[in-house]
């Protein structure tokens, strides 16, 4: 933490004398500077005998707004000699958000940001702005393309702050909700909404997350993911410290089990803290099954990213150094597959490890169309032809192929990816040392897990530290008798999320 | 790993006693380490009790002795497993880069601070939970609990000379002397500080009879890591030869036990000399390294560990009983004033 | 300090590619799955069985034979004939010929458990010849684990008791106990397991067939399985007529009776038995019927229990462990003592057998 908010001051210093210069120092000089470009328009009206004149970027306003609600009713009012001053305009015009202001700064932003603004020729320090911003250029589809969950909602985000906000808000029927705006980027002076439950989540959490954020010296922030990693607490890690996710019912749940969530406009993820390590291999949809279901496919999750982490590091230290371990029946088929392989196994391992990551960064790359039969393609007749050309033994190509698999499995982008990387410094480790490299590794990897925090709460936790009472909805999904309590490495400001009713079970031996 | 060779030397078969006997004695030493810690104020670990009881010069002579035999401690553990690498796993390597690695991976963890320290342990103890179950169900059918008969053949002496060696195995809860502190609430902690001993003593019973009922007693003297030699019976479908895994498994372990040693070094350098803990860290680990670069052949090795298992005996059947009675007298002719 | 680190992590980083573990990649080594030792002029001759997997489902089996001065060299010897270094991580099966194994295995065995790459499931075996005829004949089957695979199924479907490398030193080390093996023979060019070798320290002493081991089996673990002919004699048959028994449980219980000398114990046995193939005057649905068949397998059992131990003792040998149980009941156990009043000690045999299940149909 300490290192990161370091850096981001050291840059902060750096380009303070920068940023000074695009500010200008009055409103001469700055309308100069905006009429170099041409979407900047400036439209003279006379009411009365006073000249209005109107100046707004074309690109940024809802054009048939300005006509209907602003130029109509005024051009209404021309002979009008009542209009004094610029306050009048708030009477005159339907629209709700006009403020009155002199200052530049304040001009400045709002212009940018789609208000049209208002001055009378006579009174050069008073401007009034009017907010006409259009949203147009934006998506409306909202259906969650990259999480999704065959049981459950597919409402996600979209790249509006103001639409996903509203939709939080549809959900989160209290007036608790809290979201809390700042402004996020030297150039592109981003809307980042800090959201969260008051009288839940913990305070200083909140302030931790507004703290880190107002931090941000940064110029255009392009996606929540980047806040992500501005204000994680390492950035020395694969490993994600905030959730991302574009699903409303994630947020909703983080929102509610007491963290905190950040959003900034144009990007459809949110991001959540502080999170453990178990909240990335939790899928929404555990909960919409019923929980022995929910708690298997869990089981089965947390097993796949293990597997894909150890699979074929497990291979390279068997075949390189630990032949003993192989059970005799296997052993046959497994010489047999590596007979013509001329390589030794790290080489292979790499080779086909490396193939299986080119077809996923090319299939992600192109269309979905496209990208299906890449997959088909690399998977089928890549493989068969390398163990025909006897570049690498079949068996190994079933235990890539499952360990990809299984990668796939996690249903965060982020932690699959962390994942993914994580396999090679295993792969390496374990051939050089075998079984004991493998652990070496992991050694290291545990070590690094327990140092982590998110937000200044460890990383591992319930498991370290351990908090037996949270255990319970980490490795299975309990019954929602069990769940009504919030986690307590959350502290939250209180701990009851819901008070379930007694469950008194009787078969109907006891009934009849 | 290799206790159960260990206490049968004196006691034979009868050594189940000694070990509970040493856990008894375990729960009495940690009963004096909570108190010795808890009834001074402003003094709550074992380098201000050292200057408050013995001045500052004496004091710190003990202190810097406590600190050397953690650093032994650390490097009598790393060099046995390293031992146990080099006959099961990889008998002609270079064994030096290997200990490079795990000593940055100890520098890792300590440097971390008391947090991963604690927290590799938390993983320890998980993994030798976990794996203990496996070994009794498939040991099962290998079992003759006949060995454990006739109950009583050994003398009080040998039993308790048994018990004796068994406390090698409990070496580490002096470590509660720099851990202490950082205990939030003692008193909670006494409780669970107990209960662990207890499970502890238990899981070593039980492994210890396993032991015995797998094992003649003469062939138990033939060997020299039985519990490898157990798990290597074990045969499950994707695997055989359980010990090669094991063996890598307890590297997490052997870890954990390092660098809590490592880490109390550190802080009774810092405490006492005022040593900026990052540099003790390095020159512990530079040391341990080179020393099991120079120290290769295993009856050196057998010999040191006997050493430390004797400095270990006297540390916490002598002192911690001595330092226990100077508090207790101390308290009491303070009191009065 | 940056720059140290850095240039400490390269040196480090750089050691590591020079500082690879002892690697045996799993095609390039030499399995050796079955040894056989045999006594030679002045020293051993050790066989080595090595499957050479050419093509899927065809392995060759390689047949090494060198002669060494003792069993110690023999591996640096076949090393001498081999393209590959041979391990010895996935052995399985170590037989020794009969005049090898008269002659005493301790070298033989405590080199095998001195290896730790050797599994303690290894199974060991006497041939009645020389191990190497013995492995000739296997070499056709094209299964290096032919001879472990039998032994393996023996124990489990069979009448073989429970026997492995770890099991071989458990009661060659145990006092008061001695070890035996499985016996092999050779039948119209076909390896057959005719029986158990008994062993007397580390030297084969005797042979036993094929139904005493079942009665060995019986007396020393929880068996499931094996099957013995019994015998019985009808009033009006003259002549003894047999029909099959399969164990299905069975349960051996020892009381200590008299641990003075001369000692006495009395061994009890729950035998729950499946009898499907009996004369055809039987009746298997007949209440009467089966009580005498009960009783004709308690008698016979008993009859043949007492004999089995009466050859043992005769031999001196302790299969059993009957020395280790007395140890375990008296403090003043001396194995010597024991030894030498093994001959006098008094044993009572009582078998209760329960026929459970008679097959399917009348």
């Amino acid at each position: 933490m300490v290192k990161n908010t370091f850096t981001y001051n050291a840059i902060r210093g750096n380009d303070m004398a920068d940023n000074q210069k695009t500010e200008p120092r009055d409103m001469t000089q700055f309308l100069k500077q905006l009429k170099q470009s041409s979407d900047f328009k400036t439209i003279q009206l006379s009411i009365g005998d006073k000249q209005l004149s109107i100046s707004y970027f074309k690109t940024l306003i809802d054009e048939k707004l300005l006509q209907s609600h602003v130029i109509l009713p005024l051009q209404e009012r021309a002979l009008d000699l009542d209009f004094r001053q610029l306050e009048d305009l708030k009477t005159w015009i339907p629209i709700e958000d006009i403020e009155m202001t002199g200052q530049v700064e304040s001009i400045q932003a709002k212009l940018l940001k789609g208000c049209a603004v208002a001055t009378l020729d006579k009174e050069f320090c008073k401007y009034a702005l009017i907010e006409l911003a259009s949203i147009e250029g934006l998506r409306k589809n909202n259906d969650t393309e990259n999480e999704f969950s065959v049981v459950g909602p597919k409402v996600g985000f979209v790249e509006s702050i103001d639409t996903n906000i509203g939709l939080l808000r549809a959900q989160i029927n209290i007036p608790t909700l809290v979201v809390k705006e700042i402004l996020v980027g030297t150039t592109s002076k981003t809307r980042v909404a800090i959201i969260y439950i008051d009288g839940v989540t913990n305070k200083r959490n909140v302030k931790t997350v507004e703290q880190r954020l107002e931090q941000i010296d940064y110029d255009v922030i392009f996606d929540t993911s980047q806040l992500d990693q501005f204000i994680s607490d390492n950035s020395l890690t694969p490993f994600p410290l905030f959730l991302s996710t574009e699903r409303r019912d994630r947020v909703v749940y983080a929102l509610i089990t007491g963290q905190v969530a950040v959003v900034s406009d144009g990007s459809p993820y949110f991001i959540t803290g502080p999170s453990t390590l178990f909240d990335f291999f939790l899928s929404p949809e555990d909960y919409y099954l019923p929980w022995i279901l929910g708690s298997f496919f869990r089981m089965i999750r947390i097993f796949g990213v293990i597997f894909s982490l150890f699979a074929t590091s497990m291979y390279i230290a068997i075949t390189t150094f630990h032949y003993e371990v192989i059970p005799r029946d296997l052993l046959e088929p497994l010489i047999f597959s590596r007979r013509n392989v001329p390589f030794p196994p790290l080489l292979e391992v790499l080779f086909l490890e490396i193939t299986i990551e080119f077809l996923r960064e090319a299939g992600a790359r192109l269309p979905t169309k496209i990208g299906q039969t890449l997959g088909i393609v690399g998977g089928i007749v890549i493989g068969q032809a390398t163990v025909l050309a006897g570049l690498t033994s079949n068996i190994l190509v079933i235990i890539v192929a499952f360990s990809a698999l299984a990668s796939f499995a996690t249903p965060i982008y982020k932690m699959s990816n962390a994942i993914r990387f994580l396999r090679f410094p295993m792969i390496f480790a374990s051939s050089i040392w075998g079984a004991l490299g493998l652990f070496i590794g992991i050694g290291f990897l545990l070590v690094h897990l327990t140092r982590l925090t998110s937000l200044g709460m460890p990383y591992l936790v319930p498991i370290h530290p351990l908090r037996v009472r949270d255990l319970k909805d980490s490795f299975i999904r309990p019954s929602y008798q069990f769940t009504n309590k919030r986690p307590s490495y959350l502290r939250p400001d209180s701990s009851v999320k819901y008070k379930p009713g007694k469950v008194k079970r009787k078969n109907d031996l006891d009934r009849e | 790993m290799t206790y159960q060779r260990r206490v049968i030397e004196h006691a034979g078969y009868n050594a189940w006693i000694s070990v509970m006997l040493t856990g008894i004695i375990m729960h009495l030493l940690i009963w004096m380490l909570y108190k010795i810690l808890s009834s001074i104020e402003d003094s709550n670990d074992i380098v201000t009790i050292n200057h408050k009881l013995f001045g500052k010069l004496l004091g710190n002579l003990i202190n810097l002795a406590i600190v050397l035999y953690f650093v032994f401690g650390a490097f009598v553990k790393f060099k046995v497993y390293m031992e146990m690498i080099q006959v099961w796993l990889f008998p002609s390597m270079n064994f030096l880069p290997v200990s490079i690695v795990i000593a940055l991976l100890v520098y890792y963890a300590v440097s971390g601070g008391i947090r991963s320290v604690t927290g590799i342990s938390v993983w320890a103890t998980i993994i030798s939970l976990v794996s203990i179950i496996p070994q009794i169900s498939l040991t099962f059918p290998f079992l003759h609990p006949m060995n454990l008969l006739p109950l009583l053949n050994h003398s009080a002496s040998d039993i308790l000379l048994s018990s004796k060696d068994m406390a090698f195995e409990y070496l580490g809860v002096e470590t509660l002397l720099f851990l202490y502190p950082f205990v939030r609430t003692p008193e909670k902690s006494q409780k669970w500080a107990h209960f662990i001993m207890l499970l502890v003593t238990l899981l070593y019973l039980m492994i210890l009879i396993l032991a015995f009922m797998f094992f003649t007693e003469e062939q138990l003297r033939h060997t020299i890591w039985p519990t490898l030699n157990m798990i290597g019976i074990f045969e499950v479908p994707l695997l055989q030869r359980l010990e090669y895994m094991a063996i890598s498994l307890w590297f997490i372990k052997i870890i954990a036990g390092i660098s809590i040693f490592i880490w109390a070094a550190c802080r009774g350098m810092k405490v006492a000399f005022h040593l900026r803990p990052r540099l003790s860290l390095i020159v512990f680990l530079t040391a341990i390294t080179a020393l099991c670069h120079f120290i290769i052949d295993h009856r050196t090795v057998e010999r040191v560990s006997e050493i430390y298992s004797n400095i270990g005996v006297y540390f916490l059947y002598a002192y911690i009983p001595f330092v226990f009675l100077c508090v207790m007298i101390r308290k009491k002719l303070i009191k009065p004033i | 300090m940056e720059l140290r680190s850095r240039t400490f992590l390269i040196i480090v980083l750089s050691m590591l590619l020079t500082a690879c573990g002892d690697t045996n990649i799993v095609n390039s080594i030499k399995f050796v799955q079955t040894i056989g030792y045999d006594a030679a002029q002045n020293g051993v001759t050790s066989s080595a069985v090595i499957a050479n997997y050419e093509e899927q489902g065809k392995s060759k089996l390689e047949f090494y034979v060198t002669e060494s001065k003792s069993v110690y060299d023999s591996m640096p010897k076949l090393n001498m004939k081999l393209d590959f270094p041979i391990e010895y991580g996935q052995l399985r099966m170590a037989l020794f010929g009969d005049s090898f194994a008269r002659n005493g295995i301790t070298t033989a065995i405590e080199s095998l458990i001195r290896d730790p790459k050797i599994s303690s499931r290894v199974h060991l075996g006497v041939a009645d010849r020389a191990a190497l005829e013995l492995l000739n004949i296997g070499e056709n089957r094209r299964d290096p684990y032919f001879l472990s695979d039998m032994i393996e199924q023996n124990m489990k479907y069979g009448n073989l008791p429970m026997m492995n490398l770890h099991l071989t030193f458990f009661n060659y080390y145990g006092t008061g106990r001695d070890f035996f093996l499985p016996h092999f023979t050779v039948e119209r060019d076909e390896i057959k397991l005719d029986g158990i070798a008994l062993f007397k320290g580390d030297k084969f002493k005797t042979k036993i067939g094929i139904r005493d081991s079942f009665l060995l089996k019986m007396l020393l673990e929880d068996s499931k399985n094996g099957s013995i002919m019994v015998p019985m004699t009808s009033a009006d048959q003259t002549r003894a007529e047999y029909f099959l028994m399969n164990s299905i449980h069975s349960k051996p219980n020892y009381k200590v009776i008299r641990t003075g000398y001369p000692a006495s114990v009395a061994i009890h046995v729950k035998l729950n038995a499946q009898v499907k193939d009996v004369p055809q005057w039987i009746d298997l649905t007949s209440e009467d019927q089966i009580a005498l068949l009960e009783k004709s397998i308690e008698v016979y059992c008993e009859s043949e229990i007492q004999k089995f131990i009466s050859l043992c003792k005769r031999n001196n040998v302790d299969p059993l462990g009957l020395g280790d149980l007395f140890r375990s009941k008296s403090k003043e156990w001396n194995s010597q003592e024991f030894e030498e009043h093994y001959n006098a000690l008094a044993t009572t045999v009582h078998v209760n057998a329960r026929i459970i299940r008679t097959g399917a149909g009348g």
